[in-house]
């Protein structure tokens, strides 16, 4: 049996619960001066609702698929996380390293992942690396970062 | 201004050199990503969006037309070719286009997505000059209980109109309402759900959003083995669609543009919609109904037709009433927020550059994609056969870049990485990013005129149905809900 919606329900459940709180803790107001948690409050419970909702649904087929209809695993394989691992490295070394650096090593571990010989994943990095600076930093003038190395 | 005038304006500000290349360079772009499966309008401009960012806001908004309907040629293109829709309104054109192609007949499928695109994309403008004005007009009447009340009917008819559970689809545009309450609340200037970190103090830009959820996501998704179709290795000869192919889609190419039009307007609709009801008419009213799915050219004409019109009109609420009527209005919507123009009732009195600017340039586009890209189309194959190993680290780097150049900070790449995986896992999970996204941009305006309307009333709700237009509007999101629960009880 496919548990995701049960899952899902779980997930959006415990986000209802606390969107509500923080709404809440904000201040709802009065219907005549609502205050920063109106909103949030009233999402937050119709979330709530929803996703009590959606396990029965799909229980009983309302939920757009049809029960026992084969899904795609949820979990992600080796090149996603690896991908997202990249990124989130990324996200890092950029202002240390500056664009140039940085880039060139996303695009290696990027291009690594496509089992490609060395040669063509070091030459298509740098290029993928230089193209992107010039178009960026000097076409589009982005004041990329410049990292410690200064460039 | 009257249309006549405010045209030529229009038209002397789209042929300037400046505007007359970003035209032609958005059409360009927007067909090279469109082709690209998966990615979509929204990830395309949300993608291609840093590209305008040194841009005079006229010219960088007629970029982003050119890049959307460039796109929405694209898809048309992949669909024929390689039976995979290169974007969802072009889902529906897989069903004959592909059979068309299968039979020999690339080219005047081809060829008749792009003149039933062409003359549906110029229907919809002479629709979009003749409806904005007037509308802008009674726009300005409007009160704050007017446009709560037409953006909650937007919200309401998301979840009827998006592909699969409605159930789903309203978790998503919740979600999207309550992210888009992140930051500072736009009455008090308290900070909400900001958990301290000053680069939320502004609110999750809706670009690292849209770029995260269907950009990243997409190359995901793509990474874990969901490859392309098989592309056919077909010689596309002539372009031209016989005289028996004329005749057999004049009227669906009618009939299309009339059904696109109406439903781009409709908040929540757009291109999708009216692509799946176009083809639906079509197979009704045609004689030979079994041939629908084999090769019918109608199959091609009518969704191309519908697509484009609707692609159109959708500008007019957006123009109009600053209430974009779908997902990919609603990131061109926070792309004119970025250039410091606020899309309304008076933009074109306050922007008539933009306006009628845009207009003239979606003239000149659609004549351009007709021209230009039925001999590129042997370039676009080309862009299909590009190895996915190659492409995704581009598109994964584009979006890294674009993220952040739009404050130049590596806060939003993170934001980008962050709903890039919420993305994937929403797709796995059969969760439609595009209702969020919708209800992440209209939040703001919802939230902000209930406010306001509350205070008017000293906290009356029926403040809701006592006006015309706010009961009308009440009316459509009760109906909307009739019909979700209709739907649902249906599907059952």
């Amino acid at each position: 049996m496919d548990t995701r919606d049960s899952w899902s329900g779980a997930i959006w459940a415990g986000m209802a619960v606390f969107v509500t709180a923080s709404a809440v803790r904000l201040g709802i107001g009065t219907p005549s001066d609502p205050g920063p948690g109106f909103l949030p409050l009233g999402s937050g419970l119709a979330l709530g609702l929803l996703a009590v909702i959606l396990p029965v649904a799909r229980g009983l087929g309302r939920n757009g698929a049809a029960p026992g209809e084969e899904r795609p695993s949820l979990l992600p394989g080796r090149s996603a996380v690896a991908a997202v691992l990249a990124l989130s490295l990324y996200c890092w070394i950029l202002p240390v390293l500056g664009y140039l650096v940085a880039t060139t090593g996303l695009m290696l571990a990027l291009f690594a992942l496509g089992r490609m010989k060395s040669r063509t994943v070091v030459s298509g990095s740098l290029l993928a690396a230089l193209l992107s600076y010039v178009l960026f930093h000097h076409v589009l003038k982005v004041p990329l970062p410049r990292g410690i190395l200064d460039f | 201004m009257d249309i006549e005038s405010g045209l030529l304006y229009g038209f002397s500000i789209a042929l300037q050199p400046g505007h007359l290349a970003l035209v032609f360079a958005g059409c360009l772009l927007g067909t090279l990503v469109g082709v690209i499966p998966g990615i979509g309008p929204v990830g395309a401009i949300s993608i291609l969006l840093p590209l305008t960012f040194q841009l005079p806001a006229a010219g960088a908004i007629i970029m982003l037309a050119g890049i959307y309907y460039g796109v929405m040629y694209g898809g048309s293109t992949t669909s024929i070719l390689v039976n995979v829709p290169g974007e969802t309104a072009s889902v529906v054109t897989c069903l004959d286009g592909y059979q068309m192609a299968r039979q020999g007949r690339a080219g005047p499928a081809l060829g008749i997505a792009a003149f039933g695109s062409f003359i549906a994309g110029t229907v919809g403008l002479l629709g979009l000059q003749l409806i904005a004005e007037p509308l802008s007009s009674v726009a300005l009447k409007f009160g704050p209980p007017e446009y709560f009340a037409i953006i909650l009917l937007g919200f309401t008819f998301v979840p009827y109109l998006a592909p699969g559970s409605s159930l789903k689809a309203g978790i998503m545009a919740l979600c999207g309402l309550i992210l888009s309450c992140v930051g500072l609340d736009p009455i008090t200037s308290e900070q909400r759900m900001t958990f301290g970190a000053l680069h939320l103090f502004e609110g999750i830009g809706v670009a690292p959003l849209a770029m995260g959820l269907f950009g990243v996501a997409e190359v995901l998704n793509r990474l874990e083995g969901a490859s392309f179709g098989k592309i056919l290795r077909v010689k596309v000869s002539s372009l031209f669609p016989g005289r028996a192919d004329w005749l057999r889609a004049r009227w669906a190419i009618l009939r299309g543009t009339l059904i696109g039009f109406f439903l781009g307007v409709l908040p929540g609709g757009g291109p999708v919609l009216a692509t799946f009801l176009s083809y639906g008419v079509e197979k009704r009213v045609a004689r030979e109904p079994e041939r629908f799915g084999r090769g019918a050219i109608e199959g091609v004409a009518a969704p191309e037709a519908a697509n484009n019109a609707a692609a159109s009109a959708s500008f007019i609420p957006l123009f109009t009433l600053g209430i974009p009527p779908n997902v990919v209005l609603a990131v061109l919507f926070g792309a004119f927020l970025i250039h410091g123009i606020q899309p309304g009732p008076l933009l074109i009195r306050d922007h008539p550059e933009i306006f009628w600017g845009v207009v003239g340039s979606m003239y000149i586009g659609n004549a351009m994609l007709l021209v230009l890209n039925l001999p590129l189309i042997p370039l676009w194959v080309q862009v299909l056969r590009i190895p996915d190993r190659v492409l995704y680290p581009l598109i994964l780097l584009f979006c890294a870049v674009g993220a952040y150049s739009i404050h130049n900070s590596v806060f939003d790449i993170g934001v980008m990485v962050v709903f890039g995986v919420i993305g994937f896992f929403l797709k796995r999970g059969g969760y439609e990013a595009a209702p969020l996204i919708l209800a992440f941009v209209l939040g703001p305006m919802l939230e902000v005129n209930l406010r306001r309307s509350l205070l008017i009333s000293g906290g009356d709700f029926s403040i809701f149905f006592t006006r015309p237009i706010a009961l009308g509007a009440m009316i459509g999101c009760f109906l909307a809900l009739a019909l979700v629960l209709l739907r649902t009880k249906k599907g059952a």
